[in-house]
């Protein structure tokens, strides 16, 4: 157990130490990369007294919001593409149109028609969320086991129960799997939209003004801030997952 | 009773037509055990699938009580319990299923159900998942749920195969507890020979594809069947007598 907790902090600990080296000893201009300390104690001072807190709340609101659209829209969406091949045919080509542009690239296309309010940001992460979940959720269907509805249909369980009882629940471990995909996406697309899409306040404005401003140290801060909700956020979405889908894997 | 009357089954390929089923007479009478033994690839499944109402035949019909199997209630168990079972339900909602489907109220679904799992000892289990019982206790949970809703046939295709010898055994003498005593008429593919006719009350000889009804057995050992009928010389007179109608096939 010790050795385990030991190999998980063992590359983390080298990082910084590699870090710490090139800044300590200027191999890089400071300018930038400040020393790590620099960074933490930026980092608690923003947290503390400063705006970061603030940012951090902005960013995560906007993830959670463009995550659930994606999720109230995506999963029943990709459940009826993978259970009626006539919808799959109508929306096939569609759909893997659509997911071979890069979110990124429709940022134009959204801002002329939500404006530049957070709305357009709901709506950029909503729909690169969506097409992971509805892709992740059809192929839950596809790839579900035909001998637990062939069980169901020897009951002569049809329509919306088989539906409800069987297919879906049977879809859950894939759908799960796209949630898992869809909320890391949802932070990059937001973090990107708060860069390029004007904004108040959030934790990609927050990078992208540092930078411009050389605040190196707080510019690192904020990425750090960053990278420490997406990891929590998968943690929490793996969480779930374990307790919903608790026979997956078994 | 169930009659299967001179059913045929084709299935259309683009390289013309494959008969898989030629001809089959059979008629099983209320509370009989028939198995059904034939070499593999020999149609057994596409037989099952006809009687019970999965697939129709091409020429010929079934009748389960003067009913289509379409209309008539069907147990079937399949061999691999571990894609036949629910992995999202506990054992005990596993059972139920058949009943919440025929809209029983609760209170009854689980007397049934708990009444079900105390015949097979395993009543102490009942609110466990089942990815945590023994591959014999699946089984037997399939089994239960397969005649939780009395069925008026109960179809098996081969459902110990996966199971070792001891476990497969003791699984034939629990089911034949269960079948004593509900009466329920039973159709058992196997493609063990000692299973064949140690269950049986006659046992179904098929030929290889397309499957014709070979001979039929009939079984005079005595019920309540013992493990050491299985050395008896009725049983090996029987079983050679069996064998020998695939021996002038070389």
């Amino acid at each position: 157990m010790k050795s385990k907790k030991l190999y998980y902090i063992l590359i983390p600990v080298i990082l910084i130490c590699f870090w710490q080296t090139i800044s300590y000893f200027k191999l890089v201009s400071p300018l930038f990369v400040p020393q790590p300390y620099e960074v933490l104690v930026d980092l608690f001072q923003s947290l503390v007294y400063g705006s970061m807190l603030i940012d951090t709340g902005y960013t995560l609101y906007r993830v959670l919001v463009g995550f659930s659209i994606a999720a109230v829209i995506g999963v029943p969406l990709g459940l009826l593409m993978g259970y009626s091949s006539r919808i799959y045919n109508a929306l096939e080509f569609t759909v893997e149109f659509f997911r071979g542009i890069p979110t990124t690239a429709l940022f134009p296309l959204f801002l002329l028609v939500f404006g530049i309010g957070d709305e357009a940001k709901f709506a950029v992460t909503a729909w690169g969320a969506g097409l992971v979940i509805l892709i992740n959720s059809m192929y839950g269907v596809h790839l579900g086991k035909e001998l637990r509805v062939r069980v169901a249909k020897t009951m002569k369980v049809k329509g919306f129960e088989l539906f409800s009882k069987v297919i879906f629940p049977e879809a859950l471990p894939q759908i799960f799997s796209g949630f898992r995909v869809a909320i890391s996406l949802s932070l990059i697309i937001v973090i990107v939209t708060e860069m390029f899409i004007g904004t108040n306040a959030g934790l990609g404005k927050r990078i992208i003004d540092a930078q411009l401003v050389y605040q190196t140290a707080d510019m690192y801060a904020s990425i750090l801030m960053t990278g420490t909700i997406g990891f929590i956020l998968n943690k929490i979405m793996l969480f779930i997952e374990n307790r919903v889908v608790h026979w997956k894997g078994k | 009773m169930i009659s299967v009357r001179s059913i045929s089954k084709e299935f259309k390929k683009s390289s013309g037509t494959t008969r898989v089923i030629d001809g089959i007479d059979l008629e099983i009478n209320n509370g009989e055990f028939v198995t059904v033994f034939g070499p593999n690839g020999s149609g057994k499944t596409t037989l099952l699938n006809l009687i019970s109402g999965i697939d129709e035949p091409t020429f010929g019909a079934v009748l389960i009580d003067n009913k289509n199997p379409k209309d008539a209630k069907v147990g079937f168990v399949f061999q691999n319990y571990n894609e036949s079972l629910f992995p999202w339900r506990t054992v005990i909602e596993n059972i139920i299923f058949p009943l919440e489907v025929a809209k029983m109220d609760e209170e009854k679904r689980v007397k049934i159900a708990e009444h079900l799992l105390n015949g097979v000892g395993l009543l102490h289990s009942k609110d466990k998942h089942v990815y945590d019982l023994s591959g014999g206790q699946r089984q037997l949970i399939s089994i239960c749920r397969a005649i939780a809703y009395n069925p008026d046939i109960l179809i098996m295709d081969e459902p110990f195969s996966a199971l070792d010898y001891s476990t497969t055994r003791k699984m034939e003498l629990e089911l034949l507890d269960i079948w004593q005593e509900k009466k329920i008429t039973t159709l058992f593919v196997s493609h063990d020979i000692d299973e064949a006719i140690f269950l049986a009350d006659r046992v179904v000889v098929l030929s290889p594809r397309p499957a014709t009804i070979k001979k039929i057995f009939e079984v005079k050992l005595s019920r309540p069947r013992t493990l050491d009928m299985l050395s008896s010389p009725e049983f090996t007179e029987l079983r050679n007598a069996i064998l020998n109608t695939f021996e002038y096939e070389k």
